[in-house]
């Protein structure tokens, strides 16, 4: 077990990068999360809190850009979309979201995951430093790898025909989800759904993206003690169709 | 590496390491108030306010908190000068064990800062991340909205109980007419468009005997006298001191289920810089043992040593290590060579005692167990009663099988013990302990020392539950001063709280009733497989009172209890809040709920018709003692009745049970009303014993000794005020030091509801027997040698009954200085034959989801009555804590392995605690007896609020969807499987 022997607070990007290509070296922005499930061994600790980019936030009338050293707390109190509070306010408390960045809730081995959920069905693009350069992609396809270093996350204002809505199952109103699916949908004049993404977790190890995943016979549904696989499997089209309820309620909740 | 900061307004420079926790740092910097409860920092009680946000300093490194500003509680108030916030925490009772209260204030104060008229969900939002084992969040929540309007200038009424008398019976209901109970959310304000419901009602509601007792400090809800240290944050807890080279201990624990140790090597591990030592069994002595924290003879099997070259459960003990820190006694547990010879893991205990499955305690020197070659520890069969005759009057026969899991006490601070030799060589053990006489006479024999060079002191505990009624770190910490000759300090990580301390006993129950043509139950069977782990410990007891308790509330003439308990691999129970009857309960209530349906006979009524009432003898009490011949018991007092009658009339039951309804516009959430009653204990009857000793100061003052243990649950409060009413005098004249096996008298612990009964029953005697000393004094100095009948104690003074007085003080100082010059002091003991049942009726109100099973649960009131309610404010946050964790047991805490035997729960979050802001309503009804042989009429309240919730949970769930699991917890696939099969 080697407990971090260095602490190195980059006042830069660049800085930063190169601290962290040294072996054993954990990046640190809040720590609420990460220090919990912090895994050792860890020679370095590189603490971002010193880059202040890191802390911008642009906003427009189509977008709100926001550095990824904010935290939970700062981002559920600006005007973001209602599944994104909800998702964290439900099983994450006031101490925590105080002190965890949102860089830090994607980096943990155990995200909060109904806004990860909620995060992947919004689908917002990402900023990440890749140490030469500032790559923009969507965030669902940098937290399938996690490679880079994000600094911004760009969430654009969803379009007034289209919502975000949330489903779980737990054991109690606050306790982690068994099983929970997040989905965006977009309607037409008639209020047909004409696109749907849903993002679950709880199905299958990781997340489960309707929108680009095929469901094969070969796919192996999460069972464990919360929840056996069968339960998943049977509960995951009653969540899918409340949250796609719930989208259409925050849809003509906001046209009124 | 130096970092600075202004803590609590003074800055401060501070040489840290990179790896270190601000919670480590501003504990070295004497922030006692700042505690560890988990390594996750999910428990919250590791809060700090930094730069006025209130963040967990478990999870944040001291480098981090460079050039920033905190506020902990020590920066709040002062002595004489509490904040607000303090002293409503007080007032209200909020404080138990105090453990996370700095915490929970620190909350509070954070968000008045930014809202000064906060609603009661931003509240419960703002503590959701503390969390609370003992009060169920409604006083602190009290608390927060009365310092609230303190700070905007209001003026309140005085925080206390409603109380009323007892009306006649024809008047019974309207008792409860006009009370907050018909009054929602009175005098509360609430955000409506919050997710978070508004649940706090107005402190309890006491409805007392018509000729209400004319006590000045009995009966009422005086502050609790440690109260203000602990709003204060001060270093009380065990854990709250710092001596010059102190050591820190780690324990190596098992990754297998069951292995053999075949060799282990610590060369590596004492190599290491900086470790002072590494002990496995090849370095203590081999002395056998039973860890469970009770009275002597310890019941057997002695089954445990210290240290053992085999281990029965992930998480069982393979070696100890001291070092000049933490991390390099942990960096030393990693160097441990062990090699095992893993063997089966035995997980069934039905399979345990099969007689296919290996043999758990294969050792030769084993002592006692009924059959471990079978894996059976012990094998209860008691019965009384003519079987033939009242199962030949038996129309109608039920039975049915119920299975109860595994769950852990989860108090937020964990074991943790410190160990030191003192400077006449005599071994001091300053621990978390609900027994320190009890651990002084077991660990004397695993050291080697006699028990005159061993002082056990028992601090301020934050939380026991019954977890601490065990000896289970004490030892190991002292064979480590033993051999390093330095102070260790030794504490459970939160994981090995799971794995390594106790739980609650899983059991399957069958239960068998007869019932005769009339309806009543003039037969039962109890037949019950009891899962006691690895060791047998508690494992005789717990299954004792279980059976005692599960065929005792409908006491049929025939009652006959069969148990098997089993060793298997699973990390091993022992004493939980409840000691076994929330077990059985959960059963015996169902099946009389199961039988009065299939009778076609209305649920209460039924019960009423078989339960237990005054002037009735519990049928099994000698059968069915603590592991040893029971004494006979009556019911003297009981109120089972008139709680069951109020509460229903509070929750409305008939105007609900039955009905089937749902939530409006969602179809698929059925509302669902379920009841149970309960019956317990106030301490085990002619086996428990309390002392007291009571000496009178110069100034009027007394000093109170005793050996009591409180572990937050006002025990010296009221203990306190029973003797301020006996020697007339207000609570803040009782001067309490308790639990300190050097100093104060025995007392067998805290446990099995005995403090107030029996401990109270020594007060009071001590008291009694001071009063009679000093009315003698003055009597004869001061009142010319009157009748001592003529003379009382009263308002700090010696009256006669003429009027005249004379003060208390000038009694005392005559009699140290200037006439038959004494001390004037007392001590006594106290025990008793009988344990007089406190009685209660449990409901619940819950919504049904129907489509994914879960369970949502709305409303929790309890009818109880304790006896008189000595404190009423103190008594009721027993009931609304219990009733909080009883609600875990039933619907989400879960102890589980994998077919490894490996636990998948040990965290909190996995393990998952109600917060403050899911919380269900939670009201309490004191329906009050005067129990004759209590001290001032009192009975028990601690562990009866334990036992109803399970089994009116299941009775809501059938009530909602008309499905019976008799399992829990009810969670939503367990719920939704049921409903599959309807």
């Amino acid at each position: 077990m080697i407990h971090p022997k260095n602490y190195l607070k980059p006042m830069s990007l660049a800085e930063a990068w190169e601290a962290l290509q040294q072996p054993n070296s954990f990046p640190l922005l809040g720590g609420a999360l990460a220090l919990g499930q912090l895994r050792l061994p860890y020679e370095n600790i590189i603490d971002l809190q010193a880059i202040e980019e890191l802390y911008t936030i642009e906003s427009t009338d189509e977008m709100l850009s926001l550095g990824s050293g904010l935290t939970l707390t700062q981002l559920i109190n600006l005007p973001i979309a209602p599944s994104h509070q909800q998702a964290i306010r439900r099983t994450l408390p006031t101490n925590i979201r105080n002190n965890t960045s949102l860089l830090e809730a994607w980096l943990v081995e155990r995200y909060p995951a109904e806004w990860v959920c909620t995060l992947m069905a919004h689908n917002p693009m990402l900023s990440v430093f890749m140490g030469d350069t500032d790559v923009e992609m969507p965030f669902s396809d940098w937290f399938n790898q996690r490679r880079g270093l994000p600094t911004m996350l760009h969430l654009h204002t969803l379009p007034a025909d289209s919502c975000l809505g949330l489903a779980h199952i737990a054991r109690t109103p606050s306790s982690d989800p068994i099983l929970c699916v997040a989905v965006r949908l977009t309607l037409d004049d008639a209020g047909q759904i004409i696109h749907q993404r849903s993002v679950t977790w709880g199905l299958v190890d990781g997340l489960w993206i309707e929108e680009t995943d095929l469901p094969t016979d070969t796919m192996s549904i999460t069972s464990n003690y919360l929840g056996t696989a069968n339960y998943r499997l049977a509960m995951y089209p009653v969540l899918l169709r409340r949250a796609v309820a719930d989208a259409r309620a925050q849809l003509e909740f906001l046209s009124l | 590496m130096v970092i600075t900061l202004t803590l609590n307004g003074e800055k401060r420079t501070l040489e840290v390491a990179p790896h270190e926790r601000l919670l480590r740092v501003l504990r070295s910097e004497g922030i006692w108030s700042v505690k560890f409860g988990d390594e996750h920092g999910k428990s919250g009680c590791d809060a700090v306010l930094l730069n006025g946000e209130l963040v967990n300093s478990q999870t944040m490194l001291a480098v981090q908190a460079d050039g920033m500003d905190i506020l902990t509680v020590e920066g709040l108030g002062r002595s004489g000068a509490l904040h607000p916030l303090q002293h409503a925490f007080i007032e209200t009772g909020a404080i138990q064990s105090g453990y996370n209260t700095p915490a929970q204030i620190l909350a509070a104060f954070a968000l008045l800062e930014k809202n000064p008229n906060p609603t009661e969900s931003e509240i419960r939002e703002a503590i959701a991340g503390v969390l609370d084992r003992e009060t169920g969040y409604i006083k602190p929540i009290h608390a927060i909205l009365r310092a609230a309007a303190v700070l905007r200038g209001e003026s309140l009424a005085p925080y206390e109980p409603l109380e009323r008398a007892i009306p006649d019976s024809s008047g019974l209901f309207d008792a409860v007419l006009g009370t907050p109970l018909d009054d929602e959310g009175a005098g509360w304000h609430d955000d409506a468009t919050s997710p978070i419901r508004t649940l706090t009602k107005p402190p309890a509601l006491v409805l007392a005997p018509q000729a209400l007792l004319q006590t000045k400090v009995i009966g009422k809800s005086e502050p609790k006298v440690d109260a203000v240290k602990l709003a204060m944050g001060k270093g009380v807890y065990a854990d709250d001191l710092e001596m010059r080279g102190m050591l820190h201990g780690a324990l190596l624990t098992s990754p297998h289920a069951h292995a053999r140790i075949r060799h282990i090597d610590t060369h590596k591990a004492k190599a290491l810089p900086g470790v002072h030592a590494v002990l496995t069994y090849l370095d203590v002595p081999r002395v056998l043992y039973a860890s469970g924290g009770q009275s002597y003879p310890n019941p057997l099997p002695y089954d445990q040593v210290s240290l053992d070259n085999k281990v029965r459960h992930v998480g069982d003990r393979v070696a100890v290590v001291a070092a000049e820190s933490p991390e390099i006694a942990y960096a030393a547990l990693d160097l441990i060579e062990v090699d095992y010879e893993v063997l089966e893991p035995v997980l069934d205990p039905l399979y345990a005692i099969s007689g296919n499955a290996p043999v758990i305690h294969d050792e030769a020197d084993i002592i006692g167990g009924h059959n471990v070659q079978h894996n059976i520890v012990h094998h209860i069969d008691a019965h009384v009663g003519d079987e033939a005759q009242q199962w030949g009057q038996a129309v109608h026969i039920f039975e049915h099988e119920y299975r109860v899991h595994q769950v852990q006490q989860a108090s937020i601070e964990p074991h943790i013990v410190v160990t030191w030799w003192d400077e006449d060589d005599r071994l001091v053990i300053r621990t978390s302990t609900q027994v320190p006489f009890h651990v002084r006479r077991m660990v004397a024999p695993l050291l080697g020392l006699p028990m005159k060079k061993i002082r056990v002191i028992k601090p301020r505990i934050g939380g026991g539950f019954g977890g601490k009624q065990e000896m289970l770190l004490e030892d190991l910490c002292a064979h480590l001063t033993i051999a390093t000759g330095r102070p260790v300090r030794f504490e459970y990580t939160r994981a090995q709280e799971f794995t390594s301390a106790r739980s609650r006993h899983p059991e399957i129950i069958r239960f068998k009733s007869g019932v005769d043509a009339n309806g009543r139950v003039v037969a039962s069977e109890m037949h019950t497989v009891g899962n006691t782990g690895a060791y047998g410990t508690h494992g005789l007891t717990v299954l004792m009172v279980s059976g005692f308790r599960g065929l005792s509330t409908y006491n049929a003439p025939y009652s006959r209890f069969l148990c098997d308990v089993a060793y298997t691999t699973i990390p091993t129970p022992g004493a939980y809040r409840g000691y076994g009857a929330p077990q059985s309960l959960f059963a015996v209530e169902q099946h009389m709920e199961e039988i009065a349906l299939a009778l076609g006979e209305d649920v209460i009524e039924f019960k009423r018709k078989n339960w237990i009432k005054e002037g009735d003898e519990l049928v099994m009490a000698v059968a069915l003692g603590e592991g040893r011949e029971g004494k006979p018991q009556i019911v003297t007092t009981s109120a089972l009745a008139e709680c069951v009658d109020i509460g229903a009339r509070a929750v409305q039951w008939y105007e609900k049970r039955g009905k089937s309804r749902h939530v409006e516009g969602k179809p698929h959430l059925k509302r669902g009303i379920g009841m149970a009653v309960a019956m317990h204990g106030s301490g085990i009857a002619g086996l428990d014993m309390g002392a007291a000793s009571i000496k009178l100061n110069d100034d009027g003052s007394f000093n109170l000794l005793f050996g009591a243990t409180d572990l937050g649950t006002g025990a010296d409060t009221v203990l306190a005020q029973i003797a301020a009413e006996t020697l007339g005098v207000p609570l803040e004249d009782i001067l309490v030091y308790a639990s300190d096996t050097d100093l104060t008298p025995f007392d067998t612990g805290a446990y099995a509801s005995s403090t107030t009964y029996i401990s109270g029953g020594a007060v009071l005697k001590a008291s009694e027997l001071v009063k009679q000393q000093i009315l003698e004094h003055a009597s004869k100095f001061f009142f010319e040698g009157c009748p001592l009948d003529a003379l009382d104690l009263e308002d700090r003074q010696v009256i006669h009954r003429d009027g005249r007085a004379v003060p208390l003080t000038t009694v005392a100082l005559h009699s140290l200085h200037q006439g038959d010059q004494r001390q004037i002091m007392a001590t006594a003991s106290h025990m008793s034959e009988v344990s007089p049942p406190p009685f209660a009726a449990q409901f619940v109100e819950i919504v049904v989801d129907t489509e994914t099973g879960q369970v949502t649960v709305e409303r929790l009131l309890m009818a109880v009555d304790c006896g008189i309610a000595l404190n009423p404010i103190t008594a009721s946050g027993q009931v609304e804590g219990g009733m909080v964790q009883a609600l875990g047991y039933a619907h989400c805490e879960e102890m589980t392995y994998d077919e490894q035997g490996v636990p998948q729960a040990t965290q909190f979050g996995d393990y998952h605690i109600y917060r403050a802001d899911e919380m269900p309503q939670l009201e309490v009804i004191f329906v009050e007896t005067y129990e004759p042989s209590g001290p001032f009429g009192a009975k028990a309240v601690a562990e009866i609020p334990k036992d109803g919730v399970a089994p009116a949970l299941a009775s809501a769930i059938y009530d909602a969807v008309g499905v019976r699991i008799r399992e829990i917890p009810f969670t939503p696939e367990r719920v939704w499987r049921a409903l599959q099969q309807v």
